[in-house]
């Protein structure tokens, strides 16, 4: 583990059928995510995928690359910075870029986010956690 | 009332009626599909997924708010402090923040903080969604 060192990337295809889904399971159904004809007529003029679900693939990557500890005491402070429409193709990033070692635990500070097919950031922000020194060894390959 | 009068209506330091749910395994299988997680801390040892319990408590204190259909996440910042497993109890409280046109949209921020039932502080976090509006301040519909 060190500066520099990448965090282990998702990719994923947000299909109309994940956004679906993800509506359901979350209870969002505004027909900007939903209903071609409402998207149409707005600025974005398609669906765009809910944000939080684009979100939840970096929280994917924290949980894979940090474990529990991601749920312990894990954060983050993002923006969405450009729509992610039904089809696009996206993958996580994510890189270390501070490390503070105290009372026995190792405070890690990652820039993360998520970009598009065409390498446009969708999302961008840092992402922290805290660990033990000895369980953060080893933990970013 | 319309939607964005009733929005405007909502001064900042607003405290929103505190949002009370239980995450049941069976709406975190749903999350975890149309998010694609697979890890099996959250499929086996039944954790949930911080960005679904942001997400499942956002969802409760939005409604008071009554978002137009247009709005969309512009920027959210979660930190938890221990796991949450399914089937817990959780409460949402959340306080406006921001409340603000800028360049046809409003911003709305909102920070919340989600306890269990000890009331010990289990996440927290504030979330921004921007909502269109036209040139009398009037959400687009």
């Amino acid at each position: 583990m060190k500066l520099g060192s990448a965090l282990p990337s998702i990719s994923k295809v947000v299909t109309q059928e994940y956004i679906n889904a993800y509506a359901e399971a979350s209870g969002d159904h505004n027909p900007l995510h939903l209903d071609q004809k409402f998207a149409a007529d707005t600025h974005f003029g398609q669906i765009v995928a809910h944000g939080m679900l684009v979100l939840a693939y970096v929280s994917e990557m924290m949980a894979q690359a940090f474990g529990r500890h991601w749920l312990e005491t894990g954060g983050l402070k993002t923006r969405f910075r450009s729509p992610v429409y039904p089809g696009d193709s996206v993958s996580t990033f994510g890189e270390v870029v501070k490390l503070v070692e105290e009372n026995g635990d190792v405070h890690m500070t990652c820039s993360v986010g998520c970009r598009n097919e065409e390498g446009r950031e969708v999302i961008n922000g840092e992402a922290w956690v805290t660990m033990p020194i000895e369980n953060g060894r080893g933990v970013i390959q | 009332m319309d939607n964005v009068s009733h929005i405007t209506d909502f001064h900042v330091g607003y405290e929103f009626v505190p949002v009370r749910f239980q995450l049941k395994s069976e709406e975190v299988d749903l999350y975890l599909r149309a998010a694609g997680e697979s890890n099996p801390l959250f499929w086996q040892q039944r954790f949930v997924p911080p960005a679904a319990l942001a997400a499942y408590g956002l969802r409760g204190i939005l409604i008071e708010i009554g978002l137009p259909p247009g709005a969309i996440h512009s920027a959210q910042a979660t930190t938890v402090f221990r796991p949450v497993m399914s089937d817990e109890i959780i409460v949402f409280t959340a306080k406006l923040s921001q409340n603000a046109n800028w360049k046809g949209w409003r911003f709305v921020t909102v920070d919340y903080t989600g306890v269990d039932e000890d009331e010990k502080q289990v996440i927290q976090g504030r979330s921004t969604v921007v909502i269109p509006e036209d040139q009398d301040g009037d959400s687009v519909q």
